[in-house]
């Protein structure tokens, strides 16, 4: 029985579980949710799966995921890809933690800003601006010094990890909402090496690297 | 700049028909003005407490800030019974309107039958564009001999595919709203031979095409849409956004365009 993922395709939270299950070779249901304009995810039968309302949701059986950092931690770990975790050392895992905490910000400043410039949606644009071009800095600083101690292109190193998926989506489709990615080179080379992994998978705006 | 006469006259969709509140409404943006869309005893518009022309046409309400003096253009192909109508909701891209039509107009799958000659007739009537594929295509995969694509209006385009009903097309139309001259919303509404792919499949996929687009609609340089005819060397397979920037010229468009003579 594989999971099932309910998805909007142009939603970036969704790519994340989406991404997940192909880098680690889960296949995955989907279910198309008619997120815009039906706003089939506020109705009904799915406040019932969820409700909270949001997308994507990720079902195994009984297990109902509405959050994605534990949906990302469910696929690797189904998949028996432990190494997708992140570090075991306790600084190491504390900063896994804190890159998926951190996820969640994004989604709600990046996020909103790109909901606002696709769909109309209204927002504090220049608020949300504010606060995601203040996360790109923290991530862009991150990315960087993990390079000049050349510890590796990755959030937590050499390796890609859970904390690298959560982050990535919204980070780099930031342009959707109008906010350009020139100014953080580090970002662009961390997404570009994401997005030649072997399985990627992207969404409109986020295609994969073409193959040479 | 201010839109003229020919683009105040025209008709535009400005929300769905299924998706409209009663007074006081929701905002809409439209030519760079600030205008509300309600249903109350029927649709309605209005910008500053003035009552605007409105209609309802596939499944869309359409405003006009002028005299539009005609109904909105016909979609023969949605009144036929059994076809499944579809509304996919408008994605806003910052582009004049007439970028995101060039562009569909662009990827009109008809290159392969370039190589036969006349293959595609093009036809440029006053009020309407159409380019036909005269000759049945022998490989699979590719739309069968007849309409492909028609501009009845500046800023829309209906685009015509294989179905899964022989000697049918299914029908996209992609209908632009500007909201004002650098920014659009482009709404899709889709009449199909499917019973079977599920609602949000089809809407999803349709809005996958718009959204994989818009990256690069958002940084074409100029902005504006040139329509003076020494701009850029056309080729071959420009031939329906040569064809449509032409057609515009002729009518004196100058709504998000530059370089009109």
């Amino acid at each position: 029985m594989n999971p099932v993922l309910h998805d909007w395709a142009l939603s970036p939270s969704c790519l994340k579980p989406r991404l997940m299950a192909s880098l680690v070779g889960v296949p995955l249901d989907v279910v198309a949710v008619d997120a815009h304009p039906g706003r089939e995810h506020r109705a009904p039968a799915f406040l019932a799966l969820n409700p909270a309302g949001t997308l994507p949701v990720l079902t195994h059986g009984d297990l109902v995921l509405t959050e994605t950092p534990a949906m990302l931690a469910f696929l690797a770990r189904l998949a028996g890809r432990r190494d997708w975790l992140g570090p075991d050392d306790p600084a190491g895992a504390a900063r896994v933690q804190q890159w998926l905490a951190f996820s969640s910000g994004l989604t709600a400043s990046l996020g909103g800003l790109r909901l606002h410039a696709m769909l109309g949606r209204d927002a504090d644009a220049d608020a949300l601006r504010a606060r995601g071009v203040r996360s790109l800095r923290e991530v862009e600083a991150a990315l960087a010094e993990t390079r000049i101690r050349g510890a590796g292109t990755f959030l937590l190193g050499e390796a890609p990890c859970i904390a690298d998926l959560a982050v990535f989506p919204y980070v780099a489709l930031a342009p959707d909402g109008g906010v350009s990615l020139d100014a953080y080179p580090a970002i662009r080379l961390w997404c570009r090496a994401l997005r030649a992994l072997p399985g990627f998978v992207g969404m409109p705006g986020l295609p994969p690297l073409p193959t040479p | 700049m201010t839109p003229d006469r020919a683009a105040l006259d025209q008709w535009y969709p400005v929300a769905m028909a299924a998706d409209l509140p009663s007074r006081p409404g929701r905002e809409a943006r439209l030519l760079g003005r600030t205008v509300r869309v309600f249903a109350d005893d029927g649709p309605g518009a209005e910008e500053g407490g003035r009552a605007l022309p409105v209609a309802l046409a596939h499944d869309h309400l359409w405003a006009s800030l002028g005299a539009p003096g005609h109904q909105p253009f016909a979609i023969p192909e949605g009144l036929e019974p059994g076809r499944r109508l579809v509304g996919c909701g408008a994605l806003r891209i910052r582009c004049p309107a007439l970028r995101v039509v060039e562009s569909a107009l662009a990827r009109v799958p008809f290159v392969q039958a370039i190589a036969a000659p006349d293959a595609v007739q093009v036809r440029e009537d006053a009020d309407e564009l159409w380019a036909t594929l005269r000759v049945p295509r022998p490989a699979a995969g590719g739309p069968p001999a007849g309409p492909m694509v028609r501009v009845p209006h500046p800023t829309c385009a209906i685009l015509y595919g294989a179905s899964s009903r022989p000697g049918a097309w299914d029908v996209v139309a992609l209908l632009v709203q500007p909201l004002d001259e650098a920014t659009c919303a482009a709404w899709s509404w889709m009449a199909l031979w499917d019973d079977e792919t599920p609602q949000a499949e089809l809407i999803q996929a349709r809005q996958s095409v718009l959204a994989r687009d818009r990256p690069r609609l958002e940084n074409l340089l100029p902005p504006l849409l040139p329509l003076d005819p020494g701009e850029g060397a056309a080729t071959r397979a420009d031939l329906l956004p040569v064809a449509y920037r032409r057609w515009l010229a002729r009518r004196g468009w100058t709504y998000g365009a530059q370089g009109a003579a």
